[in-house]
């Protein structure tokens, strides 16, 4: 009881009460109960599975050396170009076989990862380039892979052909290693191998258009 | 207990939070809500140190939560949160518990400078270029979203919101009312009074 009150109580004019606090602790407490009983009923259940997370990986077989990490370096500067670029041996989502690269012509490869916002930003960019004919003369494949069912986006495959992707995909398997032996160390991750199989070109991040229209130019 | 579950009760105590801070602003702001400024501020005289205390831990129980049980590896921004939110937790309880240090203008610093960090994440998780990078660093990008509650509330704005909440509460002044001025006509000019009573 307040001093102010206190000092109420003798007299007979009735005075004005003063008002109390809101009970904000107890309404504190009951917001916390009431949050937790609706996060039960709007989130329970079973929980959501992560399904079809086997078919997001594929086993990848790798024949040839690793290319080095790009690690920062300029295209000019990357030490794996003119290297032989090693051929990967996989799967897309539906257990299909795909190998890469080409050597019927030229191939760019995508490197991608279904929860980096860069890759979502670049895909969209690219099919959009693919369907405007701008990649004719070289195959491109997407290469999903650093694939995570406890992060964003997923699933990789419902990701990609919601953005309308229709060229080759080859799920790299859960460690990583298409990635690793392409050297990729950010995404997207972009090679160009030639059909001899050489590694023409690399970069990461996203890259637009107009530079992959001028690298794909300097193919002989 | 599944991770969309915990994500949806720290949503929406994160909600909970939004509604008690732009109360505060809404009612410091706009003069015919002071009445109700006073009321709310006399609610949790006295208890503020003690909630902020407790919003401080669950703010950090839910960021080691995060970590540590749904393994989302916290990104160099969420670090610097923590680094803002962590100490809090045991400095405000052992103030609360003892009450001797003058904690709370620094600890209300600390809240605000989280809250900026937590600003600057959302940014960069809605536009990953401002990380200053055009690719996503293969370990772990700040702008990665792992979780997205009500189509919005991401994990720096839960953050964000249990920074601004414990700004809010630090502002309480402690052993005085929050502002004579806000008593009404009907109230007895009395808070005063009985200060000095």
């Amino acid at each position: 009881m307040s001093a102010s009150t206190k000092r109420r109580g003798t007299g007979g004019k009735p005075k004005p009460q003063r008002r109390g606090g809101l009970p904000v602790v107890p309404i504190a407490i009951a917001f916390v109960v009431l949050a937790a009983v609706v996060a039960l009923v709007l989130a329970g259940g079973d929980g959501e599975v992560k399904s079809d997370a086997r078919s997001q990986y594929g086993a990848v077989e790798i024949d040839g050396t690793a290319l080095p990490p790009l690690a920062g370096a300029t295209p000019d500067a990357d030490p794996a170009v003119a290297m032989a670029a090693p051929t990967l041996t996989g799967t897309n989502f539906e257990g299909d076989p795909v190998t890469v690269p080409s050597s019927e012509r030229p191939t760019l490869l995508v490197f991608a990862a279904h929860w980096c916002p860069h890759c979502q930003a670049e895909i969209p960019r690219l099919v959009d380039w693919m369907a405007a004919g701008g990649a004719e003369d070289v195959q491109v494949v997407a290469v999903s892979t650093a694939a995570d069912p406890q992060a964003p986006n997923w699933t990789p495959q419902a990701w990609l052909e919601r953005e309308g992707w229709e060229a080759p995909v080859l799920a790299d398997d859960a460690e990583g290693s298409a990635g690793s032996a392409y050297g990729v160390d950010g995404y997207p991750f972009f090679t160009l191998v030639d059909e001899s199989g050489t590694v023409v070109w690399r970069a990461s991040g996203e890259i637009s258009t107009e530079v992959l229209d001028a690298v794909l130019a300097t193919l002989p | 207990m599944s991770v969309d579950v915990m994500s949806t009760f720290f949503a929406l105590l994160a909600l909970g939070a939004n509604v008690v801070v732009l109360t505060a602003i809404a009612t410091s702001v706009v003069p015919a809500l002071r009445p109700v400024r006073g009321r709310l501020a006399d609610g949790v005289r006295g208890s503020t140190l003690v909630l902020a205390a407790v919003v401080t831990g669950v703010a950090t129980a839910g960021s080691l939560y995060y970590s540590e049980v749904a393994g989302f590896p916290p990104c160099r921004l969420c670090w610097i949160q923590r680094g803002f939110m962590y100490p809090l937790f045991p400095a405000l309880t052992l103030t609360a518990w003892r009450g001797a240090w003058p904690l709370r203008p620094w600890a209300r610093l600390a809240a605000l400078l989280g809250a900026a960090v937590s600003v600057w994440h959302l940014l960069v998780e809605r536009f990953p270029g401002l990380e200053g990078a055009i690719a996503c660093d293969a370990a772990n990008p700040c702008s990665l979203v792992w979780v997205k509650e009500f189509g919005f509330i991401t994990i720096p704005y839960m953050a964000f919101a249990a920074f601004t909440l414990v700004a809010v509460l630090l502002s309480v002044r402690p052993d005085s009312p929050t502002d004579a001025r806000a008593c009404d006509a009907s109230d007895e000019p009395s808070t005063s009074k009985a200060r000095t009573a």
